[in-house]
């Protein structure tokens, strides 16, 4: 039946023997025959029974193309009574099959594809044909059979060829392994040789640039399915890693499928201050003085094998902000860390004895899979603050009336001060007599004092035929930001004067002031080495205290006589009280609503102009 | 010259012990009589938070009292809202001086102060407290301070000026 079929003849020739697959198929009688009469026909009788005799290679892998010498009798059609064709088959799911000797057919399993259907140069002689197949990749592993046969005849032979199934890795879970600690991992794959498999099990290798990676624990649980444990030190660094399976062969190559994405080491993240690492292990404590930048930064930065680090996340404990701002119009502070990324910038405001300031990240692999750090860095600080009092040292309880000069910008006119005048300007010689109160601070001399006075009211009035009243003013500034009296970078005793006073207008019989004041302490710590960023002022406390005093003028009135005042309270009010930082909203600095404003009130014109 | 040369040591040795023993104020005072000299001990730098501010709001300057002495200064502040111990002067585009604000008399307080070699003493003036700057237009600022003991050649308390400053007020 050498002769052309055209595609209708091919398709009919098609058709049976996809027919007579299936029915081998679905006949396991036929599985293992050598030669198995299939209906009636007078091969038997004519001697003319196909057979194979071997089945050159006899082991087909996955992903491979091969030519198979097929040996044995091939006999023509014509020569067994009743044969329509001689076919070749696969025995489950293959078939080659013959149009005419040694030409060959084609092939019914979905894994195999031959090369050379109906190309009569296959035929070789009339014991030998040469079938050329190619084997999908990902084919299973199973056992098909090379086959003769004869269409329309009952007779057939064949040889069992081993197909060797594809292996791959679909997937390795987790795609990442954290370093310091073991790990358990699943490879999922197809393929693998498993114990009972004549070849198996497979094997897994790892190859890492830094040879730190160890396996173990390989365990090849199914053809689909290998578990086993990776353990790296705490001190590998991120890079991937090279995950081979491997199934070897009795005969023919190994295959191999080597893990694509690779799984990446992710290291443990490292805290650095001041270009030294300060986590991990025999990290020693640090310290740091309120006030002082703290600026860490973290590793790693990036990761290889197309991992991302998708989450940054720092863990400061204590009372901490990001910047400080401060002026006579207000103190603002930022209190909004950035703890997001791998630098972080802050100040402690108080002290602390045990502040673990913790970094983790997450990455993302390709495939959109999140891993969070475990385990986290960890660094440990203390905040350290020298200790910093105010002192009242000349709490003065009285106060004095006196008659300014004229000089400078000043009128002859009564006055009542707390303590005595101090200095005027423009006025020669000065006056020297003691201020109203005198707030030392001390034991942070290395850095700077700032005195900030805040007036949680003051009010100044008179009482006479038209009694007039300023204020009262309420948490206002008083002065300026810093209070005067302290400079920076003064070096000595530092401190803040204070001495209110109240005009004693003729025109009224007596005038009273009441006024009082916190007056805060804040101190910044020196510059700390090895960082651009200045340090800030922190919180210390504040000392309240009070000038409360009322003058009558000696009748009769408008002369201008007045008497000495009598002072109801003067000076300090308690003790100096370290700031908090739940003390308010901004942790202790002081809060102000406005500057205070009393020389926009005249109580001679009985005016006041209104001020912000 | 060999004479006037003791002279010197004796009255600066003289006025070590002094300063020592007195008032800042009152050793900066024989310091400027003892040196017969006239140069100003401090200088005062103006500066504005801002160029521009819109009519009605808070104006804040900032007045920088540095000491270019070799001893302590006074740099007192007699606050009611502003400090008293500055002049302040404002002009507008044409050199007219802006209207003052009426500022009453209720009373101050002293704040007293030196700043040592070196130092710096800030005050932070709202200065639409002293001047109506409630029309468009563009204002130049100054300020000055007296010298508390220095005397020109006059006679005359020395003035020292600050930079002028120039803030533009929009509507």
């Amino acid at each position: 039946m050498n002769k052309p079929l055209g595609k209708l003849g091919e398709a009919i020739v098609r058709s049976l023997l996809h027919a007579a697959t299936l029915f081998l198929l679905i006949s396991p009688t036929l599985c293992h025959a050598a030669v198995k009469p299939m209906m009636a026909c007078d091969a038997a009788n004519t001697g003319q029974i196909p057979t194979i005799t071997s089945v050159s290679p006899s082991t087909l892998y996955a992903g491979k193309t091969y030519n198979v010498l097929v040996t044995g009798v091939f006999t023509g059609d014509s020569a067994i009574p009743g044969c329509d064709y001689i076919e070749f088959w696969f025995v489950t799911s293959s078939s080659f099959y013959s149009n005419g000797t040694g030409l060959v057919g084609g092939s019914t399993d979905s894994y195999v594809t031959v090369n050379n259907y109906f190309d009569p140069g296959a035929y070789i002689s009339p014991t030998q044909t040469m079938i050329s197949v190619t084997v999908a990749p990902n084919a299973p592993t199973e056992t098909d059979d090379v086959i003769i046969t004869c269409d329309g005849c009952d007779y057939q032979a064949y040889a069992p060829i081993q197909i060797v199934g594809g292996l791959t890795i679909t997937s390795v879970t987790p795609s990442g392994w954290w370093a310091g600690q073991k790990q358990n991992i699943t490879i999922t794959g197809t393929n693998f040789l498993t114990k009972s498999d004549s070849s198996g099990p497979s094997h897994v290798t790892l190859t890492d640039g830094a040879n730190a990676v160890t396996l173990s624990n390989v365990n090849v649980i199914s053809s689909t399915q290998i578990t086993a444990t990776v353990d790296i030190p705490k001190k590998a660094p991120a890079e991937t890693v090279t995950l081979t399976v491997t199934n070897t062969s009795t005969s023919g190559t190994p295959q191999t499928a080597t893990a694509s994405p690779a799984p990446v080491v992710l290291p443990i993240p490292v805290i650095s201050w001041r270009g030294e690492t300060i986590s991990g292990d025999g990290a020693k404590k640090q310290t740091v003085i309120v006030g002082q930048p703290v600026e860490l930064t973290t590793t790693p930065a990036t990761l290889p094998g197309g991992f991302t680090i998708s989450k940054n996340m720092w863990d400061v404990p204590g009372t901490d902000i990001k910047s400080y701002n401060g002026d006579s119009s207000g103190i603002t502070i930022n209190e909004d860390v950035d703890l997001k990324d791998i630098y972080t910038t802050f100040y402690w405001l108080y002290p602390d004895t045990g502040l673990n300031v913790t970094y983790e990240y997450c990455a993302t692999d390709t495939s959109g899979n999140q891993l969070c750090t475990s385990p986290q860095a960890t660094a440990t600080f203390k905040a350290t603050r020298p200790n910093i009092s105010l002192t009242v040292t000349n709490p003065y309880n009285h106060g004095r009336v006196n008659e300014l000069p004229v000089c400078g910008q000043h009128q002859r006119a009564a006055f009542m001060f707390y303590g005595d005048l101090h200095y005027l300007s423009g006025c020669a010689p000065p006056y020297t007599g003691p201020v109203g109160i005198d707030l030392t601070a001390s034991g942070g001399d290395n850095g700077i004092y700032k005195f900030v006075q805040v007036l949680p009211s003051d009010t100044l009035s008179w009482n006479g035929n038209a009694p007039f009243q300023c204020g009262p003013y309420v948490n206002v500034l008083d002065s300026g930001f810093p209070f005067p009296g302290v400079q920076p970078n003064q070096i000595r005793p530092q401190k803040a004067y204070d001495g209110p006073g109240q005009a004693l207008p003729n025109t009224y019989s007596s005038g009273t002031r009441n006024f009082h004041a916190l007056m805060y302490l804040l101190w910044q710590p020196p510059q700390l080495s090895g960082t651009s960023t200045a340090s800030i002022p922190v919180p210390i406390g504040y000392q309240q205290w009070q000038f409360v005093a009322a003058a009558d003028q000696t009748a009769p009135i408008g002369r201008g006589k007045w008497q000495q005042p009598v002072t109801n309270a003067a000076g300090a009010v308690g003790d100096f009280m370290l700031s908090q930082d739940s003390d308010n909203a901004i942790y202790g600095y002081p809060i102000w609503g406005s500057v205070s404003g009393i020389g926009s009130c005249d109580p001679v014109n009985q005016t006041q102009e209104i001020e912000e | 010259m060999k004479i006037n040369v003791i002279r010197s040591f004796i009255l600066t040795g003289f006025l070590f012990i002094q300063t020592s023993a007195l008032h800042s104020q009152e050793a900066e005072r024989l310091q400027a009589l003892a040196a017969n000299d006239i140069s100003p001990t401090f200088s005062l730098t103006l500066t504005s938070k801002s160029p521009e501010y819109r009519a009605g709001s808070i104006i804040w300057i900032k007045i920088v009292q540095t000491n270019l002495t070799k001893h302590d200064i006074d740099c007192t502040e007699e606050w009611d809202g502003i400090d008293r111990t500055y002049d302040y002067e404002a002009t507008d585009e044409y050199g007219k001086p802006a209207e003052k604000r009426h500022r009453g008399n209720a009373g101050w307080d002293i704040h007293s102060s030196t700043m040592a070699v070196g130092e710096y003493a800030t005050r932070e003036i709202q200065i639409e407290r002293i001047f109506k700057l409630d029309r468009p237009g563009k204002y130049t600022i100054r300020v000055s301070r007296r010298e508390p003991f220095l005397k020109d050649e006059r006679g005359e308390p020395l003035v020292v000026w600050s930079n002028p400053i120039t803030i533009t007020i929009t509507g």
